[in-house]
Parts: C-alpha cells; sequence; structure tokens
C-alpha cells in the first residue's frame, strides 16, 4: 500500500516561507482535494508531495520513508504526476506520450515489453483515445490532450496519482469528463488520488477528502459535508457566501455572493 | 505496411516506426552520392570508370589523386559535418530552443578562443600537434563555465542558451584580440581556420577524427534514451523517474566534445549545428534515434557539398568550405524562420 505524508513541512521560495510547518496524512485509496486561494500554498504542496521541490525543514514520506532520499525512478513506480499546463515535445504521437509513463518500469534491453504494451493499451482504451493513438498531440483539443497527459500517468500504472489543476482551461464538459475518468479509477482500481482543484462544487462532488490549505498550513480537512461550511468559506477563502445541499448530488453547493448580498 | 515493427527477444525490446527509418536510409543514399561526386570532380575530371579504376589502383596518379588527396577530404568533410549535426541536434533537444547549436551558445567560440590562442602563442614552440586537444579543451571548459554561469538550484534551459550568448561574445572578443595582435601571417591561417576548412586533409587527421565519433556515438548509444526524454519539461520528466540535472550535464557534456572535436579538425564552421537539425527536423516531425541520425547525415552532407564548392567553383583558387556553408546556411535558415513565422 502507498501512502504520502507530510510532516512538519517548511518549505519556500527565495526568502518567502510558502508552507509552515504543515502536517498531512492522506487517506488511501481516497480521492483528496487540496482547495485554497491564489498563492496559498496548495500547488506547492502537491509539488513537495511529488518531490519536485525539496523541503527546507521536515519531509514527505512516501510509505513512511523520506521521498527525497529515495531514487527517483522508485518513486516513479509507486507515484505518477501530472502538472500544471504541460507541454508536449514538438511532434510527438499520442501513443509515444502515453509510453514515456513507462519509463521507470523499462531500462536499456527492455523497451516496449509485453506489460508496457498492454498498460498502454488500456490507458488509451479507459481515456478513449485509442483511435487517436498515431496522431501528433499538438493537434488535439484542449481536451484530449488533458486525456491524453492523464493516458500517460494511467500507463505509469503507479496507486498514487497526483495531479495539479487536471481541469483548468476546459470547458465544462470536459471538466466533467477528466473527473469521472479520475473517479472510474479511484473506485474501479482502489487508486488513491490528489489533485488541486479551483472549483469548490467540483471539489464537493468527487472529493471523498477535502483538504483547505490556508496561509501555509492545513487550515481544516474532512469529508466535504463536514467541511465545507459558510464560516470556513470565508476563512479560507475570505469570501461570503452560502451553503445549500446539492438537490441531486447530496453535496454541499456553495452559492458565492460576492458584492451583492440578498437580505 | 505496418505503423510499427515489434521487437521481442528474451530481456530485449523495442518498438520501431519504420517510416523515418525509410527517409534515413533515402538520405544516406544522397550523402553517398554527394561523396561520389566529391571524389570525381575536381581539377582533374573523372568519368565514373575512371573513378572506379582509381580507387581499384592506389598507385596510379588518379589513384593517388582519388585516395590520398579527395577521399580524406571528403571524408573528414562528413565526420566534421557530422559531429556538428548531431552537436546541435543534442543542444537543441536538452535546451529545448530551437535556436541553440554550438555556435550559438559558446562552445565553438571557446573552442576557437583556444585554438586561436595556440596557434599564435604556442604553434611556433611546439608544432600543430596539439591544436585539437587545445580546441576540444577550449570547447569542454567553455561548457563548464556556461553550466557554473548558469547553475540556480538546477539549471534551467533558457538561461543556459541566454549566458551562453554572452559568453559566445566575450570569447569573440579575445579571438578578435589575439588575431589582431598576431603577426600578419599567423592571422591569415588563423582566420581560415575560424572560416572552417578541411583543405589538405589526410589520412592520419582523419583516423584521428573517426576515433573520436566512434568513441563519442558510442557513449550516445545508452543516452539516446533520455535525449529523447530531455524535450520534456522538468516536473514530467522527474515524475516518470528522470535524474533531470544528472542527465542534462551528461548530454551536454557529449554535445560540447562533439563540437569540440569537430571544430579541432575542421575549424570554427558556423550554421552547420545549427541548421542540420532543422533540415532533418523537416524531413521527421518526431523526435528519435532517426531524427538524430539524419541530422549527422545532413551535417555531413552541408560540409562535403561546401567544400566540393569551395575548391571546383572558383579554381585555381581553393576557398575554404566554411564560406560556403555561410552561404547555402544562412538562406536557407531565413527561408526557415521566415515561414515559420507565418
Amino acid at each position: 500500500m502507498t501512502t504520502v505524508s507530510a510532516h512538519a513541512l517548511t518549505l519556500g521560495y527565495q526568502r518567502q516561507v510558502i508552507l509552515d510547518r504543515l502536517e498531512l496524512t492522506l487517506p488511501e485509496r481516497a480521492i483528496s482535494v487540496l482547495v485554497g486561494s491564489n498563492g496559498c500554498g496548495k500547488s506547492t504542496l502537491l509539488k513537495a508531495l511529488a518531490r519536485l521541490i525539496e523541503p527546507w525543514e521536515g519531509r514527505v514520506c512516501l510509505d513512511g520513508k523520506a521521498i527525497n532520499r529515495q531514487p527517483t525512478r522508485t518513486v516513479a513506480k509507486s507515484l505518477s504526476l501530472l502538472p500544471q499546463q504541460p507541454e508536449a515535445p514538438e511532434g510527438i504521437t499520442v501513443r509515444q506520450l502515453v509510453g514515456l509513463g513507462r519509463h521507470p518500469h523499462q531500462n536499456w534491453f527492455e523497451q516496449w515489453s509485453e506489460a508496457d504494451e498492454a498498460m498502454v493499451q488500456r490507458a488509451l482504451l479507459h481515456t478513449g483515445l485509442n483511435t487517436l493513438s498515431e496522431r501528433a498531440v499538438d493537434t488535439l483539443s484542449g481536451g484530449q490532450r488533458q486525456r491524453a497527459w492523464i493516458a500517460m500517468a494511467i500507463a505509469q500504472d503507479t496507486p498514487l496519482m497526483l495531479l495539479d489543476e487536471p481541469t483548468s482551461f476546459l470547458d465544462l464538459t470536459h471538466q466533467m469528463e477528466v473527473l469521472d475518468l479520475l473517479r472510474d479509477l479511484n473506485r474501479r482500481e482502489g487508486k488513491t488520488i490528489v489533485m488541486v482543484l479551483h472549483d469548490l462544487n467540483l471539489a464537493c462532488r468527487y472529493a471523498d477528502h477535502i483538504v483547505a490549505v490556508r496561509q501555509g498550513g492545513v487550515h481544516v480537512q474532512g469529508a466535504p459535508k463536514e467541511v465545507i461550511t459558510k464560516e470556513r468559506v470565508k476563512e479560507v477563502f475570505n469570501l461570503t457566501c452560502r451553503i445549500i445541499d446539492d438537490p441531486f448530488f447530496n453535496t454541499p453547493l456553495c452559492i458565492p455572493f460576492g458584492k451583492d448580498v440578498p437580505g | 505496411m505496418p505503423e510499427h515493427w515489434v521487437i521481442r527477444l528474451p530481456g530485449f525490446s523495442r518498438i520501431v516506426t519504420p517510416e523515418p527509418w525509410r527517409r534515413v536510409g533515402a538520405i544516406l543514399l544522397l550523402s553517398l552520392v554527394v561523396l561520389g561526386v566529391s571524389l570525381a570532380v575536381g581539377r582533374v575530371p573523372l568519368s565514373l570508370s575512371q573513378l572506379g579504376v582509381a580507387l581499384t589502383t592506389p598507385t596510379s596518379e588518379n589513384g593517388l589523386i582519388v585516395i590520398q588527396l579527395r577521399l580524406p577530404r571528403a571524408l573528414l568533410g562528413a565526420l566534421v559535418g557530422g559531429a556538428l549535426g548531431m552537436s546541435g541536434w543534442l543542444f537543441q533537444q536538452v535546451m529545448r530552443n530551437p535556436l541553440a547549436s554550438p555556435d550559438i551558445v559558446g562552445v565553438t567560440s571557446g573552442a576557437s578562443a583556444a585554438a586561436v590562442g595556440y596557434f599564435s602563442l604556442l604553434a611556433t614552440n611546439w608544432g600543430m600537434a596539439w591544436l585539437p586537444l587545445a580546441a576540444i579543451l577550449g570547447a569542454l571548459s567553455t561548457a563548464f563555465a556556461i553550466y557554473l554561469l548558469a547553475w540556480q538550484r538546477g539549471v534551467a534551459p533558457l538561461r543556459l542558451v541566454l549566458i551562453g550568448i554572452g559568453v559566445s561574445a566575450l570569447l569573440g572578443a579575445v579571438t578578435t584580440f589575439i588575431l589582431v595582435a598576431s603577426p600578419l601571417t599567423t592571422t591569415l591561417s588563423a582566420y581560415v581556420w575560424l572560416t572552417g576548412s578541411v583543405y589538405a586533409a589526410n589520412w592520419s587527421e582523419v583516423t584521428a577524427l573517426a576515433g573520436w565519433c566512434a568513441l563519442l556515438g558510442a557513449a550516445l548509444i545508452p543516452l539516446m534514451r533520455l535525449t529523447l526524454l530531455a524535450p520534456l519539461d522538468d516536473a514530467l520528466a522527474t515524475g516518470i523517474g528522470v535524474r533531470v540535472q544528472w542527465t542534462r550535464a551528461l548530454l551536454l557534456v557529449v554535445a560540447s566534445m562533439l563540437a569540440g572535436v569537430a571544430v579541432a579538425w575542421g575549424g570554427a564552421f558556423a550554421f552547420v549545428g545549427l541548421v542540420a537539425p532543422h533540415m532533418a527536423r523537416m524531413i521527421s516531425r518526431t523526435t528519435g534515434t532517426a531524427q538524430a541520425v539524419m541530422a549527422v547525415l545532413f551535417g555531413a552532407c552541408m560540409v562535403m557539398l561546401a567544400d566540393l564548392l569551395g575548391r571546383t567553383l572558383f579554381l585555381p583558387l581553393d576557398l575554404p568550405a566554411g564560406i560556403f556553408v555561410a552561404a547555402i546556411g544562412a538562406p536557407f535558415f531565413l527561408t526557415l524562420l521566415i515561414r515559420q513565422r507565418r
């Protein structure tokens, strides 16, 4: 089993502290969503969990062992990462891109084993890209491209997937498509999914566990119903709102007020 | 026609797309044609049958011309161009910048400054035998300096390019200073060398450079997989388990060495390292080993052709190939840029 956790995690850029003695243990086989206002450090936290940033103090642990001490290839077998707005190398085809996800499982001799082929096929099928596999990634639409990146992460075949705003710059239809796909992966294969989302209502719909980040620490965490209240939203986002029950899905629904506060 | 070939042996597996390799084959044929023409054309023009006779009778007059003069010269040109093409391709992959090449990021300038310094300060006492070594060391130490200057908790590709351009300008000034301060005869031969020339190439030079190229080529075999991952952004590459900084440093060393040895035996050819990879990319958009091999072949063709023009166009003058590389390369490059903007 693969667990990821942060202990007294402190780090930042230049001299500015972004995360300050942050403690976090994420539930296994669940979808966790990091939320918070711009610049609160949620993306930084995700990067630190993915070993992209070295902590100043404290540590990130993968299965109880410090992640920065483990060989990066070993880590890549249990943790895959989709950064924000990744850019595909010029001219690369969908199949090649998805195949890159197999890198940690390959060596100089074995570069297209039966397992590689099977996993790439499966990832293409899951994401509905099997008919587009020979197309160049830079000719795809935004939604297709995002699915190609997710397919690459799927092909990596890791129990843990970290995604930084996988739905940004997608229209609502494609946002739902991506989130449904991720939930499928979680429900069917028991993958632990950790992602940053901007849309609080979608976060409530899809998350099993919400982590609200504020001032470089975890402000509150738990199931959406417990965590998302108007007081919390005010604290975390500095936003006046009302929370109602979603009439169809029974998850919290946030109605932001902005300037117009109804009587 | 299959889109891929899958090779599976016990403990060994590959997926190969045959399409770009077919094009590699075509370009290889083209290179051989260029080589053949280089051997046949010159002050003593030979027909195809005469060329055949000359190649099989090394002691005949034509045999001497072809085997002792034209062949080593063409092969040295091919090796120099091939090494520059590969070096440029590697730089463009690693720096993720289509403008990166050994002459633009300063590695060629480093080799030039070292070689010209050797020319005017040490050559009178030590002879010319150590010139290649000076050039290689110049290339490597410049690459090292650029890398150190660009380091900021890791090296970002764009920063490498920009610092390289700065260092290149600085080294250009050093070279000019040495040239101006040296006696006229030294300046003249150094100037020819700076343009790039394979004039009076002999077999010992060809074998020496071929040895270096084979060594560096062998080093690239296990690294090829990493060169294909180099254009990925750092976060993605780390995510799939690549040691990003280590890979980048390693590939830069090989790319700089390739440029260093090319410059050491052929002089400071401009444009080959920049244009050859672009030609390869036009023929095969997909990055891969086939594309790298194309860059090598295009580089080889460019220098062979340029030298052919240099020694035949203005007979009896024998002009340095570097002039013609720029004459072919520059217009080509401009067309490329203009087309890309549209």
